[in-house]
Formats: structure tokens, sequence, C-alpha cells
């Protein structure tokens, strides 16, 4: 029987494959005759992806349809097989032919457009792709035991795959807006766990349950105990799908941070709340806002409110909301960005629907709540890896931005000046730094330290010592050392994974100091303030934080020692502060003195 | 010879509203042959499908313990068979998975059947022969026969209860088909059953046939006296037959009338006649 | 050989059968070691089961008509004086029947008689 199914699966596979192919040319026809540009490409993996996603619903449904069409069900019926078996040989070739095309279509795809093809949204991404085959041959396979003519059949199996799209989407709307895929990554886990839960297993279980029963009778037996049981399931399953989104969403808010003045900040799922101790301010919202910078006066976010999304400021005294610019214009989150004076720089990078890369640098004036774009595609070398702004400085009023690679020893760095102009500074082995107007880089032998002219790049010292202090990289962090005078910075050299030794670099005399060894992290969270950490992992497996201490003066200072039954976990250090999670509760201490920090009206 | 290996207990079974099996019980001994009649509609191909095990009761069992399913021969009244095959194709298929050892083309080559010929292409009374050759060469325990004899020239329906034949003698198979009367049949069959709406009504041995049906003739526009179950009357401007069923012996003598032998195909038909007579008084 | 069987009737098929045989018999078309045909093959003939042709062979053996078992055959057996008493009985039930009729017709008794031996006379 299984060589019967393989002829009919060889059959229709070549039907479909016809199918796309004449719809192919089809199109490449009319693009000759109109004169349209088409990306070859993109056309040809859109036109599979559909051929497949269609294919993968018809041969679900029509499991028995050659049978039901040939009288053949009686006979089939009579086989010494049991019903399980007779389903087994023909969905198990079927499932493995799809996943085959699946697989022709990953090969094809990286080798017409390399790796990154497959991560973009138009067509399906890889992920998404494979979810959506799978599901919609299980909607096939579920409603193919019913013998209704094949397109009222079909009508149905469409509309189970409206609703199970569509409960995901209730739920995941914001995965619409790509803003979240740092935070969320809806194409993950959570995104097929829903759907699957909510709508295909009840369908896949009353289906399976009642197969048993399968036999000749319209809606007897099988029909009735299938509606019976898939009743039950979805209702379950949609109860237990929807508690789940709700858990998770819960759980991915409660992010604690504190301000440089020790208020609290609380980002939850669709509320922003600010807590001084006193009052609590809380701000509605459509989902988080991203805490992104600090100044003296202000806290800058990047949120959501009513669907739309933009940059906003709230006054530190005052509290007052004040919308900024539109940013619904940019696709990714922002995390590599820099505020100098009244500016905001941020690199944009995203793949466009020919597979290229675009970068885009947006510079945000703060004040006059304008944003300018400075296109970068072809400026960068091709393939740049994720850009960031790392520094930026004005020379006779004309600002510059700096820009890295994340892959630093591969790619120059580049500058970009406001008007457009974009120059290549040369290359650094480690992470580079933009100091007191003054750039860091290092070379084989050294770290190098340069001044940037209207021209180009002057080197001022080289430090041999220097050459494997990493400095303690400001960008992740809210203040930035090149808007404020410092005499001196720390760095480490990395001894082992998790051995540090601390060094002091002074950036008047050039020399670099020993100050002691850390066994741990090291943070840089405003100028002048360095936090030691270290953590273990317990049995459970989990990071734990068992010491807490500081660079300050050339020294370093113990402040904490935690063990690893107080379990404390999650911390985020602020300029004067630090949150830690003790035993499953949020505490909340001033630093250095480790005072506790209490908020009022916190649930 | 006449180990139980079938029972039926009370099996119900429903289209919808319309109930095909209203509780049958029954019992069948191995290498018996059964003939099932009725009319249209009676249950008899859903009794047989259900024997077969293509649907299932929805209440009540069926207990055929020592029948494995590939022991099982069945031919549904549409002759279902993969109809895209070849003959040599079905033929193959049919041996592997019924695990038959020899193929015995005997009946096939009686129709010069090539073996290249789609299963499609044949004509119903080819198509009957070829699968009774699939089913005859798996040797079947349990042979079930829908209502398909009477679709066969008699050239083909003798070829067809030849091989049936040659199956009972060879094999001690349990037959039990499905056919309106015994002309098609002759007397193969040993025992009779004659269901009506889901039930059976008439369930006894072909060879007590007569003893338990009689006729009583009488002239036309008369009516019969006395306290006799009849079954059935015949009317017709000659004469007046009353079927009557069941005969007792003791009764038929203080009646005084005199009883005659009816045929068999008289009593199948008198038993779907009185259906329809009942239907018409109430 | 002669189709006697009817499938119809409602006279039960193995005493059909038997009577056939013992006819074929009597009437010497089937002689002292001649073999009855294998049980299948009259089975396929006379459109009957197996099993109750099976049935009928073995009376006949236990009768001592036939002597043999399934699988080598039935074999004719002389059995003059039981031969010579069923051909008796036989013609007497014909005879009977006969004389059945023809009373419900309404001959007497002397109008068979009569017709007897006119009938005998021409032969």
């Amino acid at each position: 029987m299984l060589k019967k199914e393989l002829h009919e699966l060889v059959y229709e596979a070549g039907l479909m494959l016809g199918v796309m192919a004449s719809f192919w040319l089809l199109i490449q026809a009319l693009s000759f005759l109109f004169d349209w540009s088409m990306p070859f490409s993109p056309l040809l993996l859109f036109i599979i992806q559909w051929g497949v996603l269609i294919f993968s619903l018809v041969s679900g449904l029509s499991l028995f349809a050659r049978e039901r069409q040939q009288r053949g069900i009686e006979y089939m019926l009579t086989l010494p097989y049991s019903r399980y078996r007779l389903l087994a040989i023909k969905a198990l070739p079927r499932l493995a032919a799809l996943i085959v095309f699946f697989l022709i279509y990953v090969a094809l795809a990286s080798l017409l457009a390399g790796p990154d093809a497959l991560a973009t949204y138009f067509p399906l991404p890889t992920g998404m792709f494979l979810y959506a085959i799978l599901s919609l041959f299980l909607l096939g396979v579920s409603h193919s035991a019913f013998p209704e003519n094949f397109v009222l059949l079909t009508l149905v199996a469409l509309f189970a795959a409206f609703l199970h799209f569509f409960w995901l989407a209730v739920f995941f709307r914001f995965s619409l807006l790509k803003i979240f895929d740092r935070y969320l990554d809806p194409s993950g886990f959570q995104f097929g766990f829903i759907g699957f839960v909510g709508i295909l297993l009840p369908l896949v279980l009353a289906f399976s349950l009642s197969f048993r029963r399968f036999d000749l009778r319209l809606s007897q037996g099988f029909g009735r105990s299938f509606k019976k049981y898939l009743a039950l399931f979805l209702v379950i399953g949609l109860l237990v799908s929807a508690i789940f989104t709700v858990s998770i969403s819960e759980s991915y808010g409660e992010w604690y941070s504190l301000t440089a003045e020790n208020r609290l900040v609380i980002n939850q799922a669709r509320s922003l709340t600010i807590n001084d101790g006193v009052q609590s301010h809380r701000f509605e919202r459509s989902w988080y806002s991203y805490w992104l910078l600090e100044d003296s006066r202000f806290l800058y976010f990047d949120s959501f409110s009513k669907s739309k999304r933009s940059l906003f400021r709230l006054d530190k005294k005052t509290f007052q909301e004040e919308f900024i610019c539109d940013l619904a214009g940019v696709k990714n989150s922002l995390h590599a960005f820099r505020k100098f004076k009244d500016n905001l720089g941020f690199i944009e990078n995203w793949i466009a629907g020919d597979f290229t890369n675009q970068y885009t640098l947006y510079v945000i004036d703060l004040e006059k709540k304008a944003v300018k774009t400075v296109p970068l595609t072809g400026k960068l070398p091709a393939r740049y890896y994720k850009p960031r702004v790392f520094g930026a400085d004005e020379i006779d009023g004309r600002r510059f931005w700096l820009i890295q690679s994340t892959k630093v020893r591969l790619f120059p760095l580049i500058r970009v000046w406001e008007d457009g102009k974009v120059e290549e500074l040369g290359s650094s082995r480690l992470q580079p730094a933009y100091i007191g107007h003054r750039l860091i880089t290092y070379s084989p032998a050294a770290m190098v330290f340069s001044r940037l002219t209207g021209q180009g790049v002057e080197v001022i010292r080289e430090v041999p010592e220097g050459k494997n202090v990493q400095l303690l990289n400001p960008s992740l962090y809210r203040h930035y050392l090149d808007e404020l005078p410092v005499k001196e910075v720390y760095g480490s050299i990395s001894k082992n994974i998790d051995e540090q030794a601390i060094v002091c670099l002074d950036l008047e005399n050039y020399t670099v100091s020993p100050v002691g060894d850390w066994n741990g992290h090291c943070f840089y969270s405003a100028p002048n303030t360095y936090w030691l950490i270290k953590t273990e992992s317990g049995n459970d497996e989990k990071f734990y934080l068992t010491r807490l201490g500081k660079i300050e003066n050339r020294k370093i200072t113990v402040l904490k020692e935690f063990s690893l039954q107080d379990r404390v976990e999650r911390y985020e250090l602020s300029a004067s502060g630090i949150v830690l999670k003790e035993a499953g509760r949020f505490k909340f201490y001033s630093l250095p003195d480790l005072k506790e920090l209490h908020f009022k009206d916190l649930n | 010879m006449n180990k139980e290996i079938i029972e039926v207990k009370d099996v119900r079974l429903s289209f919808g509203k319309h109930r095909a099996l209203a509780g049958i019980d029954i019992r069948f001994n191995q290498g018996e042959t059964v003939l099932l009649a009725g009319k249209n509609g009676a249950g008899k191909s859903t009794l047989l499908r259900c024997l077969a095990g293509l649907i299932f009761p929805d209440a009540g069992h069926i207990y055929r313990p020592g029948i494995a399913k590939h022991q099982i021969g069945f031919i549904s009244d549409r002759m279902s068979l993969f109809e895209d095959m070849t003959l040599e194709r079905a033929i193959d298929f049919h041996s592997r998975v019924f695990q038959v050892k020899e193929f015995n083309r005997s009946l096939m080559d009686e129709l010069n059947l090539a073996p290249t010929q789609k299963i499609k292409d044949l004509s119903a009374g080819e198509r009957a022969i070829f699968h009774l050759s699939l089913l005859l060469s798996q040797k079947p325990q349990l042979l079930l026969l829908d209502e398909i004899i009477h679709t066969m020239d008699p050239y083909i329906r003798e070829l067809f209860l030849n091989g049936l034949i040659d199956l009972i003698a060879e094999c001690g198979t349990t037959v039990i088909m499905v056919n309106q009367t015994f002309s098609d049949t002759g007397r193969i069959p040993e025992r009779v059953l004659i269901m009506e709406d889901g039930r059976f009504i008439f369930d006894e041995k072909s060879e007590d046939l007569p003893k338990k049906i009689k006729k009583v003739v009488t002239a036309a526009g008369e009516s019969l006296k006395g306290d006799i179950p009849v079954l059935y009357v015949n009317r017709s401007s000659l004469y007046r037959e009353y079927i009557v069923y069941p005969y007792a012996e003791e009764a038929a003598k203080k009646s005084g009338y005199d009883f005659q032998e009816v045929t068999l195909t008289e009593i199948i038909k008198s038993f779907i006649g009185g259906y329809y007579a009942k239907k018409r008084t109430t | 050989m002669r189709y006697d069987i009817d499938t119809e009737s409602a006279i039960p098929v193995h005493h059909q059968l038997r009577q056939f045989i013992l006819l074929e018999i009597l009437s010497g078309r089937l002689k002292e070691g001649d073999k009855l045909p294998p049980i299948r093959e009259m089975a396929k003939i006379m459109r009957l089961n197996p099993n109750t042709v099976a049935k009928v062979y073995y009376n006949l053996d236990n009768d001592g008509f036939v002597k043999g078992k399934i699988g080598s055959g039935f074999t004719v057996m002389n059995q003059k004086s039981k031969l010579d008493k069923l051909k008796i009985s036989m013609v007497e039930e014909e005879f009977k029947n006969f004389l059945e009729k023809a009373l419900l017709m309404g001959f007497s008794k002397e109008d068979v008689e009569n017709l007897m031996r006119r009938l005998l006379n021409h032969e």
C-alpha cells in the first residue's frame, strides 16, 4: 500500500510543481511584456512558499480523496491493517515530502540570497514557514475523514486555518511591529505554542481519538465523537493558551530600574511607572516603554502609546510627559545609540525585500523635535555586521558620529558627518572608545590615542602597556564619557573567563597602573562610578550574585558578600543604586552604602 | 465442525434518524452457508458491513475471536477495489496484504482477463469474478457477499457459484450472502435469514422450510376461518393463497384445511409482501 | 445425467438428491463398481452445498448402497435385495400419487382399472 501512496504523492507533487512553474513563467512573461523589473530570487521564493503552503493544506485534506473518488474506501477498510496504520501509511509519506520541500526551500534561499535572507519577513521567515506548513497539514488531516465534497472541506479547513492564525495574531499583534523581536522573539516558541495548543492540538486530538471509529458512515461514529472531543479540547486549549499568553506577557513586565536619583522605574507590559518613594506616577501604554537614557533633567523612552511608536521624555521633577518625535519608520529596536548634546544618534540596519542590507543613521534633535536621516547603504562596506554608534563630537560647528561594526577587526571604523559625508578611520583590534575628545583604538602592539580633526586622524600617543586593556564600554549605558571630562578610566585585562585584572588608565599621563584582581565582571554606570559583580551558579544551574564591589581611587573595595543560599539574582546597577531579586522578591538599595530603599504604594 | 465462530449480541446501528439495525442477536457456526434476505433497506448490507469490520455498531458487540482480519473476504455491492490498479498489480497487492501463498488464475482464465487491464475497465461480471478470485486465494474463514449475484449473466453466475462451491469444499468457509431469491443461488445456502426493519424475522434451516411454512388455497373471495397465523395473502381472480407461518401440525389438522407446499421464493416474497401489507393497514 | 432437482421446491434437497442417485442406480445407469461423481463435482452440477452432498453420500454409505469416503470416492455396491425393495416402494409411491390425482378428478376405481389395462395393452 505504501507504493500506491507514493505513486499518488508523486503525482500530486508533480501537479503542484507544474502549477508553480506555470505561475512563475506567467509572471516572467508578463514582466517581459510590460517591462516590469522583477527581482528574481524573492519572486521565486515567494512562489515556492505559497505553493508549498497550499500543498500542505491540500495534501492533508486529500488523504482519502482518491479512494473516495474511486469507491475504494470499502476495500481499503477490509485490508487487515488497523485504522491507525492506514492513517500512518497515508500521512507520513506526505509529511516527509513536505519536510523535503521545506529543506529544498531553505537550501535554495541560502544559495540565492545568503543566510541573512532567511530571517526576513517577506516572504515568511524560516521558522514561521515550517510552523505554517505543519499547521496547515495537520489542519487538513484532521478534516480529511469527513466524506463531504472537497470544495466544502477546503473551505472549512481554510476557515480553521484563519481562526488559528487569527488567534495567534490576537495575542501577538505586537509582533507585527518588529521592535519587539529583541525582547519577545515572537517567531519562536511562544508563537507556535499558543496557536498549536489553542486550536491545532484540539483538532489533532479530536481527530486521533475518533479515528479508530472511522468507517463508511456519514457523521456517525467518527463524526459524532470528533465533534464531542473537539468541543471539549477546543475550550480547554483556548483557555490554556490564553492563560499562558497573559502570564508571559505579564511576566515580561516588572522590569525595575533606578534613576540616578534612585527613583524607581517600573516597566510593565502596558504601563510605565515612576515611583519617587512617596508618590507613584503611572503612564498607560500599549506595550513596553524602553528606557533609553537619562540626563540631568529627563528620562528618555522609546515607547508605544495607542499603537504608535514614539520617542518621548519625562521630566524627572515634574513627571511631565513630552513627545519628541515619531519612531514609526524605525523598524528595529534602539540598542546602539548615543546622545551628544541635544542629539540622539543611532544606526538602523535592516534587510530589504531584495535581501540587501540597508543602513541609515538617524539623528534626532531632542529640542527641535526633528528627525534627520542619513542613508548609509552602499557607503558602509557590505555586510558591516550590526553597526553601532560609539561616539560623537563636533568640529567647527559640524557634528560627526563614529560608527563601528560588531566584528571590529574585520571592518574599519567610520565617521559620518551630519551632512552625509562618510570617512573611514582605520581599524581596531579591540572595541574602540571615544573619551574626552580622543579616539582610543588598538593596534597589534599598543593602545592608540588619536585626535579627530576635520581632515582625519592624528595619533597622539601609543601606549604599549594598554594593548590588552579593555575599557568598560560605556555605550551600553546611559551616561557617556565623551560628554563629561574625566581624568581617568578603568579597564580590565582578561586573565580567564571570569578573572579580570583591573587597571587604571590615566588619561592625562597615558599610563596604565594595576589596581587589583577581580573574579567577576565590571560595570561602568556613571562617570567615575564603577561597580564590580561576581556571580556563581548554584545547584539549580542559575546564576546568583555572591559579591558586590566597587572601584574608587584606584582601589577595589568589597561592598557585600552573599551566599548562594540567599538566592540573589537579577540585578540592575545604576549610578547610585542597585535592584536585586532576593529569593524571588525585589529589593532596592542605594550604593555604595547599601541602604535599603523603600517605595510606597508598591504592590 | 459445528463450532460457533461468530456471535452478534444486541447490535444496534443508526444512520442519523434511520435505524438500520435495531437489535440483532445471532450466532453463526463454522462452515454454515447462510442466505440473508429481506426487502431493500432492511439492513442486510449494513449487517454484512458490520461483520466485515467496515462499520462499527452504535451499541452491542460482534465477537469473532477465531477469525483474524486477513481471514475475512468481503465483496461489497459496489465491488469496491482500487480502480486504477491493473489486475496484475491488484493480485500482487492483495496477495501480499492477505498472506496469500498461491494465486489461482483458473477463474480469470475462463474469462480471458488480461493482467494488464485496469480494474476500472472490467465489466460488472468480470469484476465479480476477479474479486472472487482474489478472495478465494485468501482461503478465508469467513466470506461475506453482498447483493451481486443478480447482476451476473448465467455463464458468469455459474462460474461464480462453482468457485464458491470449491471454496466451501476445500476450506470449510462460513459464507454469508445477501440475496433476494433462491433461484440465483441454487440450494447452496443451508440457512435462511430474513431481515425486516433492522431485525431478524425469520431464521430457519433450508431443509426445515417446508415444515414451517405452508399455504392454503381457497376460492377467490373466500376468507380463512379459524385461528391460523397468516403471513401473507396472495389474491387473484382465480383463487386466494393464504401463506401460513408458523405452521403447527395440530392446529392445521383441526382447521380441516388442506395445507400445501410453498416454494422457496414464495416464502421470501411472502415475508416481504407481508411487511408491505402490514404497512398498508397501520 | 438428468437434472431432476428442483431448487424451488420445498422438498428437502438432500431427499431429492438421494432419490435421484437411487434412481440412477435402479435404472442401471449407475452400475455396481461405478464411482459416484466426487462431492464437489456433484455439488456444482446440482448447485448444492457440498455439505449437503456429503451428507447424502454418507447416508447412502450407511444404508449400504455405496461404499467409500471423502477423498477416495464412493463406489456403487450391489445391494440387490435392498434395491428391489426400494424399487417396489418407489413405484408404489408414484402409483399412490397417481391414484390420488385420478380420484380427485373424479375417476372411479373401475375407471382407473380400465385405463391401466388400456395403457398396458398399448405397450
